[in-house]
């Protein structure tokens, strides 16, 4: 199931609220938690339900048999065991076939290709799973004596399919003891309602102008059909994503959880290093914590422990060479900051680093989205004006489509924080506290109806990070 | 490090109870009722308004959920027999004519007034 679907909307979250708030037990509010997010993910992937629980169990047994052995050499097998099992899972459904493919296609080898379709989540629950091992074996967190507790962690519904990634040491103590409260419930619902809109109505629409213009043939595409086609994947990419993450926080909070943050308007990055701050901010984390500092961080083998992340980042997104490229792109442009461009970037006017990011971002974007690396010439052609600065058919598509460019542009950016303070400053706080709340009764009532008629006419829904 | 900061700023945006009740209210409001119309109210089998059958209400069992047909088939009728279809779909109609400038609906084809004659020589007034 997704979020933005009308049986999510009004079916699963009317009943799964009912549920839980009839009840004040945290047991019972735990238990309603775990059996409708184990129907989310079943309604979705009925078959692969079971290949997430097994993995759960596996790691819950080895976090007990760590906990169990923690001051002898058995520990460590038992962590290694759980990291393989729960990483196999991930490298068989996700990378074997990318794997054989390759290694057929350079060796003329003849391995057989499996076609697992994906499960939905599996770079997401497995990374979680992982935390919680790792950080048993670390004495972080103490150990999970309850199953279902465990499972509750890693399929929670909000956050199982699309991140944040929320590591078990953020919620471990919420598993037992949260607070639902009317203002925590309402931040929650104007958190998803934003999501919402910004899936449904942005995303939705850059979508099908990135696609118009990039997405088919692209032998006569003109600089500026290029150009807008890349800039409205960097919009869509980020509305859509950032969305997910608005509308999994939200959810956490009206059921009282508090999940970490993911996005923090990373285009308005200064720097590739900045930018990496504020996207997807609990994958990098991740990697830092548990890849990066534990190989030696920047005293050992720098160089090589920042490619090594910066390939597994590409590589998380995708299970193609273009996840790769794009890493490897990242891991340049870090490289480049750090040791020549960190004192230059710092002293030049913002503009220049504001320019010098997006344009990085943006072209990074490229090798994102085309997997097909003769498409991603053609696409480069087109943008050194191989054919032509615009043509009429897509001059049309982009004037059609400005609306969706223009608030993706302004929203990608703070704008709200100022708007408001120019608000208190002219009307008093007691008028801004009235215009708060009308404008967020507003923003709620709008957006549902707004999404529901988006989803109600929808055939076009493409959920990005669902290839994750 | 910026990850613990993130996680400490945990200033509520909502000035007051009030509007923390209202704003639950409002959504509370919405699914709920969302929910209560489309179980209780009939569903229409055909659509005038798209020219085609409306989706049935699929049958559930094991089978059907654990090989993906009826959540598929669920969501289907869900959105086909949704309460107000018609006006969710004229607004939409709207949203796509504003952020897209093609309202997305196929039951009208403009044409110009020249044009008329062409069609097969009819007149299609």
């Amino acid at each position: 199931m997704v979020f933005s679907s009308l049986t999510f909307l009004y079916v699963f979250l009317p009943l799964c609220i009912f549920f839980y708030f009839i009840t004040k037990s945290i047991t019972v509010r735990n238990i309603v938690l775990l059996i409708f997010s184990l129907v989310f993910y079943a309604w979705g992937e009925p078959k692969y339900i079971f290949l997430m629980i097994f993995t759960v169990l596996v790691d819950y047994v080895c976090g007990r048999l760590i906990f169990k052995y923690k001051y002898s050499p058995l520990s460590k097998v038992y962590l290694a065991v759980s990291c393989i099992v729960t990483l196999s899972s991930l490298a068989l459904f996700k990378y074997f076939d990318f794997f054989a493919f390759s290694l057929n296609s350079a060796f003329g080898w003849r391995i057989n290709i499996l076609g697992f379709a994906l499960p939905i989540g599996i770079s997401f629950y497995t990374f979680q799973a992982l935390t919680y091992v790792i950080d048993v074996y670390r004495e972080k967190v103490e150990v999970q004596f309850s199953f279902y507790k465990l499972l509750l962690y890693v399929s929670m519904f909000p956050q199982l399919i699309a991140g944040p990634i929320v590591r078990y040491s953020d919620v471990d103590r919420q598993l037992n003891e949260r607070k639902t409260t009317l203002e925590g419930a309402a931040s929650g619902i104007l958190r998803f309602c934003v999501g919402l809109l910004k899936k449904t109505i942005i995303a939705n629409y850059a979508g099908e102008l990135c696609s118009k213009l990039i997405g088919g043939d692209l032998s006569s595409l003109s600089f500026l059909g290029a150009f807008f086609g890349i800039l409205a994947f960097t919009v869509q990419i980020y509305f859509d994503f950032s969305a997910y993450s608005d509308m999994a926080i939200g959810l956490g909070k009206i059921f009282g959880f508090d999940f970490p943050e993911n996005f923090r308007y990373p285009y308005i990055a200064r720097s590739i290093n900045d930018f990496w701050r504020r996207w997807h901010i609990t994958l990098s984390s991740f990697f830092r914590d548990y890849v990066y500092i534990p190989l030696g961080g920047n005293r050992k083998n720098w160089a090589f422990n920042m490619l090594l992340v910066w390939l597994l980042t590409g590589m998380w997104h995708g299970a193609s060479w273009n996840y790769l490229l794009w890493g490897l792109y990242y891991f340049f442009f870090l490289m480049l900051e750090k040791l020549y461009l960190k004192k230059p970037l710092e002293k030049a006017p913002a503009v220049i680093s504001h320019a010098y990011s997006l344009i990085v971002i943006i072209i990074g974007w490229a090798f994102f989205y085309f997997e097909d690396m003769a498409k991603l010439r053609e696409f480069f052609r087109a943008l050194a004006f191989n054919n032509g600065f615009v043509n009429l058919t897509e001059k049309t598509i982009i004037i059609n489509y400005l609306a969706v460019i223009i608030l993706g542009i302004i929203f990608s950016m703070p704008v709200i924080q100022p708007f408001k303070n120019v608000a208190r400053n002219l009307l008093g706080s007691k008028s801004h506290r009235a215009m708060l709340s009308t404008a967020y009764v507003l923003i709620v009532g709008c957006s549902m109806i707004i999404s529901t008629a988006a989803l109600v006419g929808d055939s076009y829904n493409p959920f990005l990070y669902f290839r994750f | 490090m910026v990850y613990k900061e993130l996680k400490e700023n945990k200033k509520s945006i909502i000035p007051n109870k009030l509007s923390a009740a209202l704003i639950c209210a409002v959504f509370v409001l919405l699914i709920f009722s969302g929910f209560l119309v489309s179980r209780f109210d009939v569903d229409r089998t055909v659509s005038v308004k798209e020219n085609r059958t409306l989706a049935a209400k699929p049958k559930i069992s094991i089978v059907t959920f654990f090989n993906g047909s009826f959540s598929e088939d669920f969501d289907e009728y869900f959105s086909d027999t949704f309460p107000f279809r018609d006006g969710f779909l004229d607004i939409n109609a709207g949203l796509s004519d504003f952020f897209s400038k093609n309202s997305g609906r196929d039951d009208m084809v403009l044409v110009e007034k020249q044009d008329k004659d062409d069609f097969a020589g009819q007149n299609i007034d």
